[in-house]
């Protein structure tokens, strides 16, 4: 089946609109920035309204007009009030900081290769989720091993690679 | 045969497109894209119960300049496609 590219911000007027509905939505992931643990071009998400916004949560956000207006998925680090942290598991340094305002999707599900739903919150996946985040001053170089495994490269083109440098310092 | 139920037509990037939307989710992952003429027509059959390709070939010769013929035979893909597509029934 054909491919459809539709720009960022107009495929997720609709998605953001469902959702503040109050509608479940199902959408396809592009890039690399929740890499292991959501893969770009491969899996699917489902998405829920959120309510409260906890540590751990992946949640989808708007980014403000002075990094490019865009929507982006990545896991929330803490919360303080109405300011919360977020960055992707695939993104080495950088974080967001937004307001709850500009959150407004949780990721409930994760659909690995469109259909095996894996619950993204279990204890298991949070075990891994956490060794992760522990690794972090060596995410770099994780992500460099995890990129070049022969089984991921077939997937994970170049072009992914330097897909992934826009969250690099 | 019929469009299945829970399917809504919506423009993305210009382009009008076929979704499902589920009592309980909305689904994004797939969509099907539709030329001018096959939205004309979706939008003319979706939630209108039963059609055959000679209903769409009627549509066809209502809107457009063409000949039955040809009219009949685009029908015919176009059914073939939306099935390979899981929106018929």
């Amino acid at each position: 089946m054909e491919k459809m590219v539709i720009a960022n911000d107009e495929f997720f007027v609709p998605v953001r609109q469902m959702l503040e509905e109050g509608h479940s939505v199902t959408i396809p992931v592009k890039g690399f920035s929740m890499l292991p643990f959501i893969r770009g071009e491969r899996d699917l998400v489902v998405l829920e309204p959120v309510g409260e916004v906890r540590p751990d949560d992946i949640v989808l956000f708007h980014i403000g007009p002075e990094k490019g207006g865009r929507y982006v998925m990545h896991r929330v680090l803490s919360v303080a009030g109405d300011r919360v942290e977020i960055q992707g598991d695939g993104v080495p340094v950088n974080r967001e900081r937004v307001l709850r305002s500009q959150i407004f999707g949780k990721a409930v599900s994760i659909l690995r290769d469109g259909e095996k739903a894996v619950d993204p919150y279990s204890p298991r996946e949070l075990r891994k989720v956490h060794l992760w985040q522990a690794l972090r001053p060596v995410r770099r170089y994780l992500l460099f091993i995890y990129r070049n495994l022969p089984w991921n490269r077939r997937w994970l083109k170049p072009q992914y690679a330097e897909a992934l440098k826009q969250y690099e310092d | 045969m019929k469009i299945k139920e829970g399917f809504i037509m919506r423009t993305l990037c210009g382009q009008n497109v076929v979704q499902a939307v589920g009592p309980k989710n909305v689904n994004f992952s797939k969509l099907v894209s539709l030329n001018e003429s096959a939205a004309y027509l979706f939008a003319k059959v979706n939630g209108q119960g039963e059609f055959t390709p000679e209903t769409l070939r009627d549509l066809l010769l209502e809107e457009y300049e063409v000949d039955p013929e040809t009219a009949l035979a685009d029908a015919g893909k176009l059914c073939e496609q939306w099935a390979e597509a899981g929106i018929l029934e």
